[in-house]
């Protein structure tokens, strides 16, 4: 057992809150450490119950502590804490619904339509041609000689 | 607020021995007390307020450390749990579920008024503490609290509300565990916690010899 494990022993046993470890806890008593954690645990609540006056309401300020509660029982609950959380709750619910319509309608998604400036291929006696459609796709293809076409599209950036 | 001022409208000191002479209610009483209450009947929650105002203004007194304060706050935890009454499901008891209320309602009393976590106060270490071979009996008690008082409100709200419920209300600890939400383990583990750090903090302030390390 170590010394914080002991020490909670020591509590649980100081606080009469400890059962069948108690027998435990009464070997180890005899340890000076412990004798010394003990004195300290009675000095600490000692101190405190010598100037832990308990506050009270005695009967004759009863009325007056009643008739206060009354008071606020009659006058309608604050709201501020609902309202914080209608706040909160419809600023997410914007969010979410900004979110959405932004994905779904593509905004700040394909910004900028692809333009294709030149084309050219280095195979010998292949040719190459562009187009850019009007949704600002385009599309680039190469014909080679006794091939079939080979097809590049990019809707965006460079074209490879 | 309407709260009379100590000697108003009571004879002697208003102060009575920490955790002594609390009336123990009868467990079917109360739940019928309670479920009277529930039904709206404005007697039954009075005599409830009746018992266990002290409870919930101690509670609360150790939190804000002001009569008037404290006095509001009880106040609020009454009229919360009149409000709250249909959802208490009896599975605590009824001083139980006051005492929780009052903690939580305290907590957020003192971060609104950003005393829930209270800097260290160096002054408040004696000077040369170091060197004093044991407690200094030589402080009043006035002092003496002021200083528990001041290593206190340095602890965290679950540590001091863990010593408190103990120390100074006396509360077992299964009752502590109801109060605060968690396990009897849980309780042991804060518990020992607030006394340590208890110990290093009045060790600096010269009350108390041999510091642990926290």
């Amino acid at each position: 057992m170590n010394n914080e494990q002991l020490e909670r022993r020591l509590e649980c046993w100081f606080d009469g809150e400890l059962g069948s470890d108690a027998e435990a806890v009464q070997a180890a008593l005899s340890q000076s450490e412990c004798q010394a954690y003990l004195a300290w645990l009675r000095e600490l609540r000692e101190h405190t119950r010598a100037v832990a006056a308990r506050p009270a309401i005695n009967d004759a300020q009863f009325p007056a502590f009643m008739a206060g509660i009354r008071n606020k029982l009659e006058a309608p609950p604050r709201r501020h804490a609902q309202l914080w959380a209608l706040a909160s709750l419809t600023a997410a619910a914007l969010i979410v619904a900004v979110s959405l319509f932004l994905m779904f309608n593509g905004a700040g998604g394909n910004g900028t339509a692809t333009v294709v400036e030149a084309v050219e291929t280095q195979i010998d006696g292949a040719t190459v041609n562009a187009y850019s459609s009007d949704d600002g796709s385009a599309t680039v293809w190469v014909t080679e000689p006794d091939e079939e076409d080979a097809w590049v599209s990019d809707t965006q950036g460079e074209i490879w | 607020m309407n709260v009379p001022r100590d000697g108003a409208l009571h004879p002697g000191p208003d102060l009575a021995p920490a955790a002594a002479g609390r009336d123990v209610p009868d467990a079917g009483d109360e739940q019928a007390l309670v479920e009277r209450a529930r039904t709206g009947h404005d007697d039954a929650f009075e005599e409830l307020v009746r018992r266990y105002r002290n409870d919930v203004f101690s509670l609360a007194y150790r939190y804000v450390h002001n009569r008037e304060e404290a006095w509001d706050l009880s106040q609020d935890v009454f009229v919360k749990a009149h409000r709250s009454l249909r959802r208490f499901r009896g599975d605590a008891k009824f001083k139980t579920w006051l005492l929780r209320i009052t903690a939580n309602h305290s907590k957020d009393f003192l971060k609104k008024r950003r005393l829930d976590t209270v800097p260290y106060n160096d002054a408040l270490e004696a000077p040369g503490a170091a060197s004093v071979a044991g407690p200094d009996r030589a402080y009043e008690a006035q002092e003496l609290g002021q200083l528990i008082q001041a290593a206190l409100d340095t602890l965290s709200h679950k540590h001091r509300t863990a010593f408190v419920l103990r120390e100074f209300e006396g509360l077992s600890y299964e009752e502590m565990a109801g109060v605060m939400g968690c396990s009897v383990g849980t309780v042991m583990s804060r518990l020992h916690h607030a006394r340590r750090k208890l110990r290093n903090r009045l060790t600096r302030m010269g009350v108390a010899q041999g510091a642990h390390d926290e």
